[in-house]
C-alpha cells in the first residue's frame, strides 16, 4: 500500500482506530434495534381480538366523508444551478382527520372529525405532485421565481375521498345503532392509511434487522482483514482502508435507514419540476410533469 | 507589501492563527518523527483539532484576513485539518443552526436527533446523525442558482482536504490513519457534539434562553470565547473577541441561570456520566420574560441578513 514508508503503528494506536470503528457500527446498528422494537411493541401491530372493542386495523371503502382524511406536504421550490428543474424541500407534513363513514366487512364504520395521522402511499402523492400547481397560482414566470431566494411555495395534498380505499387503525367501538367508531389508540392517535400500516410494520422490522447485521457483519470482516497476517502489510492496509471508508459512510447509511423507515405521514417527499430552458422558444415556463426521489 | 497590522482584520486574530500553527506542526512531527507518535502528541493533535474546527467557526463567520484570497487559501488548511470542506459552516451553521430551524425543518444539528434513554449514547452518536443532515443539506443548498463562487471554493476545499490526506496515505497509511485521520475526525465530530452540548434542554424558540454557555475565563481564551454561545446567536455578526462582554451585558440579566455553566468538564460529568438519563426540560424561557426587552432584530431579518452576507 505504501509507496516509500510503511510503518507498523503503536499497538495502543491501531486499538484506538478498532475501538472508534465498532463503537460506531455497534450505535449504529442498536439504533436501528431500538427502532425495531419500537415499531414492533408500539402501534402499529394492534393484535385484534377477534372483537370490535379492541384496537384493529380494518380495511374498507370510503362511503362518506368530503374528503374523509387529507395528508398536506407543504413544500418550497428554487431553481437549481445549470439545469433546468425546481427542486422541492418539504417544508412541513399535516395530516387532518375530517370524518365521515368507511364501509368494511364488518359493517360500516364512522371516523369522527380530530386528530390522527394519515398515510398516504407514495404512488399517490407523486401522481398529485405531478399536477399540482405553485401558490400562488399564476402571475409571474414560476422559474422566475424560483430563482429567487425566497422561492416559490406548493402544497401536494393526498385526500381519501368516496370510493377511495383505506385502512383504519384505531379503537372500534360498538354504537347503538348497530354501526361502528373509530376512536385513537391507547397509545396514539388512529391511522387512516392507503397501505396497509401491519404491512408497513412487517417492512421496517425486517429491514432494520438485516441493516443491523450487515453493519456488524461487515464491520467484522473488515477487523479480521486488517488483523489477518502479515500485520500492516499491503492487504492489511487495504482492508484498512475499507474500514475508513466503512466508518465514513455507515453514518449516512444509518441515517437513510432510519428516513426509510419513518412513519409514511412524515415521510419525505421531495422531487423535482422540470422547466424549459433559456433557448427553448417558449421561454422558461413551467412544462407539466415532476420527479420524485 | 502590506504590513503586519493590516494583513488580518483584528489583533486576537493572531491567536487563532497561532492554534492552527501548532496543529499543524504536531500533526507533521507525528507523521515524520516516528518518536513523536506517542499519546501526549495524540492526545494534543485531538485537542489542537477541536480548535481547529473552532476557527473554522469563527473565520467562517468573519475571515481572520483582510484579503480574500487569503481567507480562502486559510481555509484550505482548515479543511484538512478537519477532513472537511470549511465553507460547509457557511449553510449548515450560519444559515440554519443559528436559526434553528431549515425552512420549517429540523436544525440539521438539533439535540432532537438523537433518542437514546441512556443519555451518553446520545452524546457519541450525535455526530453519525448531524454529520450526514448536515453534508445532505449543504449538497442540496448549493445546488440552487447563484452559489458558484461557493460551490468552486467547496470543491478546492474538499480536493485539498482529501487530496492531502490521501497523498500522505499513499506514502504511509497506519501512521496517517493513525496520528492524522483519527485527530481530524476526533475534531471534526467533537465539533458536531458542542450542538448538543450547547442546546439540549434549552427552549430554541425563544430570544435568550436557546442556548447553553460555558463561562469559564481559562477555558474561553483557548476557545476563543466559544463558550459564550447565547450572544453569538443573537449577534452574529460580533467578533469572537467582544464576546465576554457582551455577554455580561445582554446575556446575563435575561437567562436562566443554569445556562450559564462554569466548567464545561463539570457539565459533561454531571450530564453523561453521573446520571443514565437525559436531563427532564425545564421552562428555562421563563427567565427573559421578567427582564426589559432588548432590541433584537426578528429571527426573519436576521436569517435574511445571513443570507446576503453569504452570498456575496
Amino acid at each position: 500500500m505504501s509507496l516509500i514508508h510503511a510503518s507498523a503503528p503503536p499497538g495502543w494506536a491501531v486499538a484506538l482506530a478498532a475501538l472508534a470503528l465498532w463503537t460506531n457500527t455497534l450505535i449504529i446498528a442498536a439504533e436501528a434495534l431500538i427502532r425495531r422494537r419500537w415499531i414492533g411493541t408500539h402501534r402499529w401491530a394492534p393484535r385484534w381480538d377477534g372483537q370490535f372493542g379492541g384496537e384493529a386495523v380494518v380495511a374498507g371503502i370510503v362511503r362518506e366523508g368530503a374528503p374523509l382524511a387529507r395528508h398536506t406536504v407543504e413544500q418550497r421550490g428554487r431553481l437549481r444551478a445549470r439545469k433546468t428543474e425546481i427542486a422541492w424541500h418539504d417544508r412541513s407534513h399535516r395530516s387532518e382527520i375530517a370524518g365521515g363513514i368507511v364501509d368494511t366487512r364488518f359493517g360500516p364504520v364512522r371516523v369522527p372529525p380530530g386528530p390522527g395521522e394519515a398515510w398516504p402511499s407514495s404512488t399517490a402523492q407523486h401522481r398529485v405532485a405531478e399536477h399540482v400547481e405553485p401558490v400562488p397560482a399564476g402571475g409571474r414566470d414560476p422559474a422566475d421565481r424560483a430563482r429567487r431566494a425566497k422561492g416559490i411555495l406548493r402544497q401536494v395534498d393526498v385526500r381519501w375521498v368516496p370510493g377511495d380505499s383505506v385502512y383504519l387503525m384505531g379503537r372500534l367501538q360498538a354504537l347503538d345503532d348497530g354501526s361502528w367508531t373509530l376512536a385513537p389508540l391507547s397509545s396514539g392517535p388512529m391511522v387512516l392509511s392507503s397501505e396497509d400500516p401491519a404491512a408497513w410494520a412487517r417492512r421496517c422490522r425486517r429491514e432494520l434487522v438485516a441493516f443491523a447485521t450487515a453493519v456488524v457483519g461487515a464491520c467484522a470482516l473488515l477487523t479480521a482483514g486488517v488483523a489477518w497476517p502479515p500485520a500492516f502489510g499491503l492487504r492489511s492496509s487495504l482492508f484498512g482502508a475499507l474500514g475508513l471508508a466503512f466508518f465514513l459512510l455507515i453514518q449516512p447509511a444509518g441515517v437513510w435507514m432510519r428516513a426509510r423507515t419513518i412513519e409514511p405521514a412524515y415521510r419525505n417527499l421531495g422531487g423535482t419540476t422540470r422547466v424549459a430552458s433559456r433557448q427553448d422558444p417558449d421561454g422558461d415556463a413551467v412544462t407539466p410533469g415532476s420527479s420524485l426521489h | 507589501m502590506q504590513s503586519t497590522r493590516s494583513w488580518v482584520r483584528h489583533p486576537a486574530e493572531w491567536r487563532q492563527i497561532g492554534i492552527i500553527a501548532i496543529y499543524m506542526g504536531v500533526l507533521g512531527s507525528m507523521y515524520f518523527v516516528p518518536a513523536c507518535r506517542n499519546p501526549v502528541f495524540f492526545v494534543a493533535a485531538c485537542f489542537f483539532s477541536f480548535l481547529n474546527a473552532i476557527v473554522i467557526h469563527n473565520h467562517l463567520h468573519q475571515g481572520i484576513f483582510q484579503d480574500r484570497r487569503w481567507n480562502d487559501r486559510f481555509k484550505l488548511v482548515l479543511s484538512f485539518g478537519n477532513l472537511y470542506p470549511a465553507s460547509a459552516n457557511t449553510p449548515s451553521h450560519n444559515l440554519v443552526h443559528h436559526h434553528f430551524e431549515d425552512d420549517g425543518r429540523p436544525d440539521w444539528a438539533s439535540p432532537d436527533h438523537v433518542h437514546f434513554g441512556w443519555h451518553l449514547l446520545n452524546l457519541i452518536h450525535f455526530p453519525n446523525v448531524a454529520g450526514p443532515n448536515t453534508f445532505a443539506g449543504v449538497k442540496r443548498w448549493a445546488a440552487l442558482f447563484g452559489r458558484d463562487a461557493f460551490r468552486r471554493q467547496y470543491t478546492k476545499e474538499t480536493a485539498f482536504a482529501f487530496g492531502l490526506t490521501g497523498l500522505l496515505a499513499l506514502f504511509d497509511f497506519w501512521t496517517t490513519l493513525c496520528f492524522i485521520v483519527l485527530p481530524q475526525l476526533w475534531g471534526a465530530r467533537g465539533i458536531l457534539r458542542i450542538n448538543l452540548l450547547q442546546h439540549d434542554g434549552c427552549d430554541t424558540s425563544s430570544e435568550w434562553n436557546h442556548s447553553r454557555n460555558f463561562v469559564g475565563r481559562a477555558f474561553n481564551w483557548i476557545l476563543c470565547n466559544n463558550g459564550y454561545h447565547t450572544i453569538h446567536h443573537n449577534r452574529a455578526g460580533l467578533h469572537w473577541s467582544a464576546l465576554p462582554r457582551a455577554h455580561q451585558k445582554e446575556v446575563v440579566p435575561r437567562i436562566d441561570p443554569s445556562l450559564d455553566e462554569p466548567s464545561m468538564v463539570w457539565y459533561l460529568l454531571k450530564t453523561f456520566v453521573f446520571r443514565f438519563s437525559r436531563p427532564p426540560v425545564r421552562d428555562v424561557a421563563a427567565a427573559e420574560k421578567q427582564a426589559a426587552p432588548a432590541e433584537l432584530a426578528p429571527r426573519a431579518d436576521r436569517l435574511a441578513e445571513a443570507e446576503a452576507a453569504a452570498s456575496t
